[in-house]
């Protein structure tokens, strides 16, 4: 599906029920998917907002190519791992049950997963917000050693493990202070250099990495 | 009188091409006083911020209109919110009103105009946390939560992250959300929108941070939601066993 207005960005959402899915960033304008088993897609490009839809309960295995600069949105309903590859600008991925993997990425993720480890390794982050969510499973993010943000992390059943700077833990001045009643969620924040956009980091059985290339 | 004739010529010079054209007017009144630099710089700030954010509308809006936001703070009400203002003058004419007026009336107390520049201030923040909800990109989004801490939560406002609960497409979006509203001292109005906003959750991860939301705060009147969480056939199991404590608790509860 070649883009309207091949100068601009495009946005590209895929939706998919039960498969794996690999997102891979190319020098083209266009967006052009492969798909094998079952289920049906039904797709659509208007203004550079692509739309491609997997239905049905048979599980897919789908690669999509798309511009390198875009904004990405992913949703996975089902079973299935995410991978995304060197795509850059907003990408926000919603994972039900599988890992979620993105790889020499640049700008900024939305990411969140039920049961499925994260991973992100970035080339670059831009100024702008982002956040990890996942119940079950590790929530690793590989960042350029000169990244400036401030992570508010909070995970329960794990520990927070990082390669940037000591972690102010609540009740420290300059970090989240807690509420003391039973099932409250406490914040520790992290100040990576001279600390930047607000990144939201939320494990709820598992560990936090944090760690620098 | 002379205060209104000040006030006049005040307006029309602010309004005149030639005030606009030159920033560096304002910028030499305002270095003579240290407190107006230091309010200015942070306005400045903020409407950098807005100047250069092109922010669409794509789905959200309608939900939107319902806000009693004044005409001044909303921008137009096309698909896309183009948030292209001269840089300076609005902060510059915001600014300038209240020192220039200052020093036309009798030198006794600044304060009154420090407060109203904050006042200002804390206004422009309200609006921008409206605005970025209205994005169609999540990171601005999120973005609207880290604006919480420096602008507490108003009517208007929580109506709006009451709103990104309940329909924001992004989950880590509506997480931020159920924070922002719960961080602080829950209210009893906004108790019955919060267990109201529990009726349309579909994520595994929202119910649990919920159930355990009103387990916290003792909501009974949400059993009957968890309850039909439980049922639900697409609920993993480890949602259900949270469930299950939950509410063997809220019932024990007196």
């Amino acid at each position: 599906m070649p883009l309207s207005k091949p100068n601009k960005a495009a946005t590209v959402q895929i939706s998919l029920q039960q498969g794996s899915l690999k997102i891979i960033a190319w020098d083209k304008a266009a967006v052009e998917y492969k798909a094998e088993g079952g289920g049906w897609i039904a797709d659509s490009e208007e203004q550079n907002e692509v739309l491609i839809k997997v239905e049905g309960k048979e599980e897919v295995k789908l690669i999509v190519y798309v511009p390198r600069h875009c904004h990405l949105i992913v949703k996975s309903l089902k079973e299935g791992p995410i991978e995304i590859r060197e795509v850059e600008g907003t990408l926000e991925v919603d994972a039900y049950n599988g890992s979620v993997k993105l790889t020499e990425v640049g700008g900024n993720a939305i990411v969140s997963s039920w049961n499925g480890p994260i991973f992100a390794s970035f080339k670059y982050v831009n100024d702008k917000a982002m956040a990890f969510t996942s119940y079950e499973g590790e929530i690793k993010l590989l960042l350029p050693h000169d990244t400036n943000a401030n992570i508010l992390a909070s995970y329960d059943n794990g520990s927070l493990i990082n390669d940037f700077a000591p972690v102010k833990t609540a009740g420290e001045e300059g970090a989240i202070g807690t509420q003391e009643v039973e099932g409250n969620r406490r914040w520790e924040e992290l100040t990576l250099g001279k600390g930047g956009p607000e990144w939201r980091v939320l494990n709820l059985n598992g560990n936090v990495m944090i760690l620098k290339w | 009188m002379k205060k209104e004739a000040n006030t006049e010529l005040l307006m029309g010079f602010l309004a005149s091409e030639s005030f606009r054209a030159n920033p560096e007017l304002i910028k030499t009144f305002v270095a003579e006083n240290p407190q107006c630099l230091q309010v200015w710089e942070e306005i400045r700030e903020e409407w950098e911020l807005l100047g250069e954010q092109q922010i669409e509308v794509p789905v959200m809006p309608d939900r939107f209109h319902d806000l009693d936001l004044q005409q001044a703070e909303r921008s137009s009400s096309s698909k896309t919110i183009a948030i292209e203002l001269p840089r300076w003058s609005l902060a510059a004419a915001t600014l300038l009103l209240g020192l220039v007026v200052g020093l036309l009336w009798p030198r006794t107390d600044r304060s009154d105009e420090i407060s109203q520049l904050t006042e200002e201030l804390k206004k422009t923040r309200l609006s921008m946390q409206v605005l970025y909800l209205q994005s169609s990109d999540a990171g601005e989004r999120m973005y609207a939560a880290s604006l919480v801490e420096q602008q507490p939560l108003t009517e208007i406002t929580t109506e709006a992250w009451l709103v990104v609960l309940q329909e924001d497409p992004s989950l880590s979006v509506r997480m931020a959300a159920l924070d922002v509203l719960t961080r602080k001292q829950i209210s009893p109005s906004l108790r019955k929108r919060l267990i109201l906003a529990m009726e349309v959750q579909d994520s595994p991860m929202l119910r649990i941070e919920m159930a355990e939301l009103a387990q916290t705060h003792n909501w009974k009147e949400a059993i009957p939601i968890l309850k039909l969480w439980q049922k639900d056939v697409h609920s993993p199991l480890p949602l259900i066993n949270a469930l299950q404590k939950v509410i063997s608790r809220l019932n024990l509860n007196v």
